[in-house]
């Protein structure tokens, strides 16, 4: 579905990132890796043509650059790591925007198709009962899913999370990864995540992608990719010393 | 903030029939009183020709149709054009604080206006439309440098640095026409005109000019209401949801720039309309901008043509600058919405 094939992006005469190539197949859960400042976030802006690159990205056989961003809205979603609302809505509304890009109508009439994926989409987040609520009286853990909806609503083919669970705590953190898995299982759909938690990703990931420095230091399958070795290379920490230690804790 | 309530057609067909009595008033009150019955006739009859008006002075008719409804329509035309304006900027800046006057839009389009008039600028052919052009070209290029700068100064373009920036802007930008006008001319009345606003100078041909633009500039604005919609979640989510962002972001800029340009060229710079308008309907109905642009046009032309008003009569035969009207209720709903503001963010 997405190919990047030799992406190098330079900002201000720094290397950001440096030949990276990778491929996104359907029922990916195609997850990235790596340090603060390893060019990760750089990775989805390059994709949704937001910084200059080297290199070639294509969607479904088609260079990207070439396809227009009301198509490639239809195509790929993203999910915004920073929600700041300065006027007040309800959560339905806010999960109707998700929809723009299908809707005809001037003055932004809903049709039947937009509702149904509208609510099927706030099935799928349990937000449901929120529908009438404003967003400025949800929790942060609710907005988070709200704003999950309004990409699931949009219906795109690959899903782009920028940290996803950020500020959640463990159990929403868990809710949102088993709401995205079963997406990601339906048809033609594929995932891309920005993750810091090593343990949602063995435990959600298709394939990974650990960066270091704007390299890749492995990617592939995660069981071959994530390994003892990987992650000492990538973040200079033994993960099983360290693991054992805090399992210890536990006791 | 208190519950809102559910807006239908109902209540948008009566919010329209108060602007309508407002109007009847305002072209009935002033140093010769007309009773209303005689107002409506005599506008029913000279618009679309109803009844028969014979028994009505010619002097009276005459008032109506020369003075007062032209300042009427002329009052509603600038009313809505600064709200509807004012709403698209906060909108596209996400900042409840943003508007033309906030913004420097409106003072730097006063420099515009008084460069024309004070140095006798008329372009070949417009001669009408200089004032108007040079308002709305130093309007857009105000904005533009306010955005510019901020953009340097902040990148994230939070609604505290827009706003000094916009308000610092504007002071230059007044500094600067008082000083033209001072040097080129030697009439204070005029500086205190281009600072305060009159709707004095209304007339006929005034509003033929700016009626056009108007419904231009509200027919596109209009039919972006479902780009406004998804800008409310930032920029970039706005794109990534398929909206072209920058052409969306520059046309609207430009357009909403155009209308307080020539707001400003036809009655100087009315403050804090566009600024209190979009924010009482905000706090009325949800961010659904199907609702927010046509309630803040209905309410904006009802606001300037009420405060025009009372400008008139208060202190009559003199009148007051319509601006200190609007600035002062202006002044204190900022306080007001600045006080939310903090509060719900909790700074």
């Amino acid at each position: 579905m997405l190919k990047v094939h030799s992406l190098s992006v330079k900002l201000n005469n720094k290397i950001i990132l440096n030949d990276i190539s990778f491929n996104v197949m359907s029922n990916d859960m195609f997850m990235i890796i790596g340090p603060n400042g390893s060019g990760k976030t750089t990775i989805v802006k390059a994709i949704m043509g937001d910084v200059k690159y080297i290199g070639n990205i294509e969607l479904n056989n088609k260079n990207i650059k070439k396809i227009s961003v009301s198509d490639i809205s239809k195509q790929i979603g993203v999910l915004m790591q920073n929600h700041n609302l300065e006027f007040d809505n309800t959560v339905y509304d806010i999960v109707s925007l998700g929809r723009y890009t299908y809707i005809k109508d001037m003055f932004g009439k809903l049709s039947h198709i937009d509702k149904i994926m509208i609510e099927e989409a706030m099935e799928l987040t349990d937000i449901k009962n929120l529908r009438n609520s404003s967003i400025n009286n949800i929790s942060g853990g609710e907005l988070q899913r709200v704003f999950l909806a309004v990409v699931l609503a949009q219906d795109p083919d690959i899903l782009i999370l920028d940290e996803p669970t950020n500020h959640l705590d463990l159990k929403h953190q868990i809710d949102i990864f088993d709401i995205l898995k079963k997406w990601s299982l339906k048809d033609n759909k594929a995932i891309i995540a920005i993750i810091h938690d090593l343990n949602l990703v063995y435990k959600y990931a298709t394939k990974s992608l650990l960066l270091k420095d704007g390299k890749i230091i492995s990617c592939g399958d995660v069981k071959d990719s994530l390994t003892r070795e990987t992650i000492k290379e990538t973040y200079d920490i033994d993960i099983f010393e360290w693991m054992k230690t805090l399992l210890g804790n536990w006791k | 903030m208190f519950k809102k309530i559910k807006l239908n057609n109902y209540m948008f067909f009566s919010s329209i029939a108060i602007y309508l009595i407002i109007c009847v008033i305002s072209i009935s009150v002033g140093s010769v009183k007309i009773p209303f019955s005689d107002t409506i006739r005599v506008i029913l009859n000279k618009l679309i020709s109803i009844g028969n008006i014979s028994d009505i002075s010619e002097t009276i008719v005459t008032i109506i149709m020369n003075i007062r409804l032209p300042r009427v329509i002329m009052a509603s035309i600038v009313g809505a054009s600064l709200s509807l304006a004012g709403a698209v900027m906060q909108g596209l800046l996400k900042n409840p604080l943003a508007d033309g006057s906030s913004l420097g839009v409106a003072s730097g389009a006063s420099i515009g206006a008084t460069i024309a008039i004070a140095l006798g600028i008329t372009l070949p052919i417009l001669n009408e439309f200089s004032i108007i052009i040079t308002s709305i070209i130093f309007a857009f290029l105000s904005l533009f440098i306010v955005l510019y700068v901020v953009k340097k100064i902040d990148p994230k373009m939070s609604t505290n640095t827009v706003i000094l920036a916009g308000i610092i802007f504007s002071m230059f930008a007044s500094s600067v026409s008082s000083l033209i006008l001072a040097i080129f001319s030697n009439d204070t009345k005029k500086i205190v005109f281009w600072t305060l606003g009159s709707l004095s100078s209304s007339n006929i041909s005034k509003v033929l000019i700016i009626l056009p633009i108007f419904l231009i500039c509200v027919t596109y604005i209009l039919s972006k209401i479902a780009e406004l919609n998804v800008f409310q979640i930032g920029e970039d989510g706005a794109k990534y949801l398929g909206v072209n962002t920058k052409s969306t972001k520059i046309m609207l800029f430009i357009f909403s720039s155009v209308l307080v340009g020539m707001s400003v060229a036809m009655t100087g710079n009315i403050g804090f309309v566009g600024l209190v308008i979009p924010s009482i309907v905000r706090m009325l109905v949800k961010t659904d901008y199907k609702l927010i642009l046509p309630f803040s046009m209905i309410l904006g032309a009802s606001f300037l043509c009420l405060t025009d008003l009372i400008s008139r009569t208060i202190i009559a035969p003199s009148e007051l600058p319509i601006g200190t009207v609007t600035s002062l209720f202006g002044a204190v709903i900022f306080v007001y919405i600045l006080y939310n503001f903090k509060k719900k963010k909790g700074v």
